[in-house]
């Protein structure tokens, strides 16, 4: 593909890039020592904007809980005489605490809505500020200024905040290599499926919510005790902009981006308006030059390069993708291991729908339809277009509710249930249109089904511990093997977006297969394949069935419907018109009636 | 032969899916021609070529002797061809009658009301429900409305895609008698369709694709006893 | 609080005009903004900058040329026109690579994005050019003295403020009538309810899109002038104070709905007037007041009062 032959070119420029970056700030810091602390906070507050950014939450929030965290550690340190170690986290902390609760309520708004809501929490903030003049010392902080303690930042100084800002990229790296690390970034691409693969996706967003205010409200602690006096506007509607500049430019697809763009917005006007103001003076008195500049930048960037610098390094899926170590996976203990497997059987149906309905307005797109599923059958779901077969599959993995009926499925009612939840007890689909994680590798989206059968916790991943890695090698061993089962093995290394159709709609399916289901919904799986093709799939869905797999169907493709199915359903206005084994249901007349139209 | 619409060889493709593989077919003036075949087979693809709204990868598409392939959409409505999409995708913010209105936009107007009386004439439940918001009428009235408002623009050539989706049986025959009378006053008709029993019913010719190819062309009352066709839907048996 | 206030029908007169009368403002602000969310579904948030530059324009035929105000008034609304116009050339019409008919769904911050870097852009620049002290008008201009009717226990009402009434009114009703008598303004409606529909119908979806864009900003330089006239303090930051009330109007009408936006405006300008003048304490939380609202109505009805939007997640 073109893309591919350009890569190493630009991946290139981007380490130029950087490399100008970085020394441009280092050249930065040695002129003017204070330059450096801002730079590490600018740094710092990049950061906070990427936890949220990076799952595709617009919350413009950070610069709202820098203040927070500003005047906190300044009122704990003044009024409480806390000493510097202690009030800058218990700032961070109150941050946290705020951000749990808005949250609440916040996070469920739309990407936009999302936005504006956020820029609105910073104002209040700021207005707060302004209102409470006993607590925060008004709009100039007059009274927070006198005892401040900031002579143990000035020394300690920027040194403390790099080596915090050390730690943070630390743990932003080692959380991009776990289980969460994935489950975001399926998230920022697609966050009804993430929750089909078992990913909770509300308490991801609170976490990266949290991690967020947490970061920023550290910023703004450090920012207070390194300028040693606050000001009301010095976290405002521009700043929050300045944070949002940062992300945009440097890209919120990995931690480095707004790093990257923390400084190249923090270095380039000082750094122009001296260079440039040594040859053409008038430019020295030109105050508004970076503001020029970071708009300018802002709006080139997101019209030219909207992933920002850091969607132009190579893909570090590709490095991802990598096959693990051949004593990796062990032949016996890789079905079976530290992953949690399948429990045992269960007696009489897996799954029954009695009278499900689903109405829209007026129109019932499912009317009283009756199903039983059990365990190690195939059930084929056919019907014209607009008959409600994708309405079904809808309401069974639980990404719709049903206007009334039931659904039992493993002898519990779960109609209305959240969508992870039903994921993660065994009911995995696939969908209509192959809806792979674009920007990570084969193995990576086979490895996200895997997310809640992973046990290790996001500190162990922190720590890499043994069992995170033992664990993590041996779910890449297992991703590997289903790729192999469907012929894709060699395909685990390579970006999803640069796979054929055919190839894309196997990699879904064995990612399903990775949440490890008792029953497995395809939603059209052979669209776009040829015979040789759809034969294949049939073989290897009549496979499925005897590792004791029962599997719902939804397809137009006759033949496959007809070669693999135990029993068949038909579907017609939402109705079901006829149910059988394939050759019952191809001889009805009511089938063939709704195929080919009723006489009228 | 030269017909009204001339499709050369047409080749669409969304991604790396080939939705259409070469399909060639003509629509002479004054027919019915009914465009049948299981679903994914291009049928709305096709159409979507034809009005302009997707670009195809190759083939030409001839309108009145005239390439239109890659020209848009407005533009080709402009020279005659009115399309009632899939799903209707009538304007639901709006009333009735500004719907039909509009229908009429690329005519400036003129001629408007001589129109809209037609379309009255044909649809009485549309001049009932004139100050409706259209977004409040049941989904038989705006499959109406659709074709209504496509009317508006006097097209030479009407495509009409699943004009049946989402109706109940009855509302289905209207329809079809509709379309039937639509040709009576001039009007080409292409038309795609699940319901190939009535959709051949009314038609022409029919075309039958599958799997992004012509499979058959031909006479729609052959086709409608042609053991293949019935194979093209339901499999082999 | 001063109970007695309550008791003065003539203190409550007051401020309902001059609630009335900051209200306009705010209304005719947000119509323009909310016409464009309305097309294209994004916030243009440098349609404040737009206000600010409009107000700079006025000022400089009127104050610099000494021309009258129908000239100034003419000339905000032209350059407001024209800046937007601008604005979807070299900002939002980029980002629309698909084509008319739109693509991602996911893509509807890009375009926001793009119009913050227009903002900063359009403010910096005024800071260039003008400076940061306060431009004012000449008394020439519009008599600062204003009229006092001793019959309503002794109204003040300034000639801005009529003016203000008189044009906004004037303004809500011509728009009004664009948007649902003309061809034009049945076009844009169209292209709001659907573009995929629209180009169906052979409508030229990009030049409805531009006249839009030029109503819109009209509409935001006749806010823009507007206020100058009344506040008579023109300086580049002036954009702030308006942007986020006119967010917070457009939520409180819903996204896309322009009678939500003239009575949203009204409301909150009302609401915000009310509050200084009988909530002790009130001047500090003026500015507040709209964040609260704006907040408010995210939380429990983000449809906006009289909706459209569709705010939360299905």
């Amino acid at each position: 593909m073109r893309a591919n032959r350009a890569r190493p070119r630009v991946a290139a420029a981007a380490w130029i890039a950087a490399a100008l970056v970085i020394s441009a700030d280092l050249y930065l810091c040695i002129r003017d020592p204070r330059d450096s602390g801002r730079l590490l906070i600018n740094a710092m507050l990049g950061l906070s904007a990427f936890a949220t950014l990076h799952a595709r939450l617009l919350s413009l929030a950070s610069a709202g809980f820098a203040a927070i965290g500003a005047y906190a550690s300044a009122i704990l340190a003044v009024k409480l005489g806390l000493p510097v170690y202690l009030s800058i986290p218990a700032a961070a902390l109150i941050c946290g605490a705020v951000a749990l609760v808005i949250g609440l309520v916040v996070l469920r708004l739309k990407d936009v809505y999302l936005a504006i809501c956020t820029l609105g929490f910073g104002e209040i903030v700021r207005v707060a500020i302004i209102l409470l003049p006993g607590l925060t010392g008004g709009p100039t902080g007059a009274n927070l200024s006198t005892g401040f303690p900031y002579e143990a930042m000035r020394r300690a100084g920027p040194a403390s905040i790099a080596i915090v800002l050390a730690l943070l990229c630390y743990l932003f790296w080692a959380t991009s290599k776990s289980k969460a690390g994935r489950a975001l970034r399926a998230i920022r691409e697609n966050p009804e499926v993430a929750q089909t693969m078992g990913i909770d996706v509300v308490a991801a967003k609170n976490m990266a919510f949290l991690a967020s205010a947490l970061i920023a409200g550290l910023a703004g602690a450090f920012y207070a005790h390194t300028v040693g006096s606050l000001d009301a506007g010095d976290f405002k509607f521009g700043r929050a902009v300045d944070i949002l500049g940062y992300a945009v430019l440097g890209g919120s697809g990995a931690w480095f981006g707004p790093l990257l763009g923390a400084g190249l917005l923090t270095a380039l006007p000082i750094l122009i308006r001296d260079g440039l103001g040594s040859s053409f003076g008038f430019l020295k008195d030109f105050a508004q030059l970076p503001n020029i500049l970071s708009g300018l930048a802002l709006m080139i960037a997101i019209i030219f390069a909207p992933g920002g610098l850091a969607a132009l390094f190579s893909r570090p899926a590709s490095r991802e993708g990598e096959r693990p170590a051949a004593g990796a996976g062990n032949a016996q203990s890789r079905s079976s291991g530290t992953l949690d497997t399948a429990p045992n059987a269960v007696h009489g149906p897996l799954l029954r729908i009695s009278r499900l309905s689903r109405s829209f307005g007026g129109l019932k797109a499912l009317s009283e339809v009756d199903l039983e599923i059990e365990q190690g059958k195939i059930y084929g779901l056919i019907g014209p277009n607009g008959a409600g077969k994708t309405t079904l599959i809808n309401l069974l993995s639980g990404l719709d509710a049903p206007s009334s009926g039931k659904i039992e499925w493993l002898g519990r009612e779960i109609q209305g249930r959240s969508a992870w939840r039903i994921a993660r007890s065994g009911l995995a689909r696939s969908y209509q249109h192959a809806q792979l994680f674009g920007e990570m590798s084969v193995l990576e989206n086979v490895a996200v089904g895997l997310h809640a059968r992973l046990r290790s916790s996001l500190v162990g991943a922190w720590l890499r511990l043994p069992s995170f890695r033992r664990e993590e090698a041996e779910a890449m061993a297992e991703a590997l093997e289903l790729l192999g089962a469907l012929g894709l093995a060699e395909l685990a290394g390579e970006s999803a977006e640069a796979l054929s159709y055919g190839d894309r709609r196997r990699v879904e399916i064995a990612r399903a297969l990775a949440t490890g289901p008792r029953l497995l919904l395809l939603d059209e799986p052979a669209a776009g394949m040829n015979e040789v093709e759809t034969a294949a799939l049939g073989r290897f869905i009549l496979g499925l069935k005897e590792r004791g797999l029962a599997i719902l169907i939804v397809e137009h493709h006759m033949d496959l419907i007809m070669g693999v199915c135990d029993e068949i359903l038909v579907l017609d206005f939402g109705r079901a018109i006829a149910r059988g084994s394939p050759a019952e249901v191809s001889r009805e007349r009511a089938v063939l009636d709704a195929y080919l139209g009723s006489d009228s | 032969m030269s017909g009204l619409l001339e499709i050369e060889a047409l080749f669409l493709r969304y991604g790396q899916v080939e939705a259409l593989s070469g399909v060639s077919f003509s629509v002479g003036e004054g027919e019915i021609v009914a465009m049948i075949g299981a679903n994914g087979a291009g049928k709305s693809s096709t159409l979507l070529a034809i009005s302009g709204i997707v670009r195809a990868a190759a083939g030409r598409i001839l309108f009145g002797g005239r390439d239109i392939a890659g020209l848009r959409a407005d533009k080709i409505v402009r020279l005659g061809l009115s399309q009632v999409p899939e799903g209707r995708a009538i304007l639901a913010p709006l009333t009735v009658a500004e719907n039909l209105e509009l229908g009429a936009w690329t005519r400036r107007g003129r001629g408007a009301a001589r129109s809209l009386e037609r379309v009255h004439a044909l649809f009485p439940r549309l001049a009932e429900r004139s100050d409706q918001l259209a977004g409040s009428l049941s989904g038989g009235e705006q499959q109406m409305l659709a074709i209504g408002r496509a009317l508006m623009a006097e097209p030479r050539l009407l495509l009409l895609d699943e004009p049946s989706m989402g109706l109940a049986p009855k509302l289905v025959s209207s329809i079809f008698k509709t379309i039937a009378e639509i040709r009576e006053s001039g009007t080409t008709v292409l038309l795609v369709e699940q319901n190939a029993r009535q959709a051949l019913g009314i038609a022409d010719r029919g075309l039958v694709l599958a799997h992004g190819r012509l499979l058959k062309q031909g006479p729609s009352a052959d086709l409608l006893s042609d053991p293949e066709v019935i194979e093209a839907f339901l499999g082999k048996a | 609080m001063d109970l007695s206030l309550l008791a003065d029908p003539g203190f409550l007169l007051q401020n309902l005009v001059d609630g009335l009368s900051r209200g306009a403002l705010y209304g005719v602000y947000a119509m323009g903004f909310t016409l464009i969310f309305g097309v294209l579904d994004i916030l243009n948030l440098a349609h404040a900058a737009t206000f600010m530059w409009c107000a700079f324009a006025g000022w400089l035929v009127m104050a610099r040329s000494g021309l009258s105000l129908p000239f100034g008034l003419a000339a905000a609304m032209l350059s407001g026109g024209a800046i937007a116009v601008a604005l979807e050339f070299l900002a939002f019409r980029p980002l629309r690579r698909e084509g008319p008919a739109g693509g991602a769904a996911a893509d509807k911050l890009s375009p926001m994005i793009s119009s913050i870097g227009a903002s900063i852009i359009m403010v910096s620049v005024a800071e260039a050019c003008f400076g940061v002290e306060t431009r004012r008008f000449p008394d020439t201009v519009l008599d600062p003295k204003p009229f006092i009717i001793k019959a309503a226990w002794g109204l003040r009402i300034s000639r801005a403020q009529i003016l203000i009434l008189a044009a906004s009114v004037i303004l809500m009703a011509l728009l009004g009538l664009f948007i649902r008598r003309t061809r034009a303004g049945t076009a844009i409606r169209a292209v709001a309810a659907s573009r995929k529909a629209s180009l169906l119908l052979g409508i030229d979806v990009n030049s409805i899109i531009v006249l839009t864009f030029l109503v819109g900003g009209a509409l935001a330089g006749a806010a823009g002038i507007l206020v100058a006239l009344l506040t008579n303090n023109i300086v580049p930051g002036m954009g702030s104070q308006i942007e986020l009330r006119g967010l917070a109007v457009v939520i409180l009408g819903g996204m896309g709905n322009v009678e939500g936006a003239v009575l949203g405006g009204f409301l909150l300008g009302l609401v915000e007037t009310f509050t200084i003048a009988y909530l002790p304490g009130g001047s500090d939380l003026k500015d507040a007041i709209a964040f609260l609202i704006l907040f408010l109505m995210l939380l429990a009805k983000p449809d906006g009062l009289m909706g459209r939007g569709k705010a939360e997640r299905a």
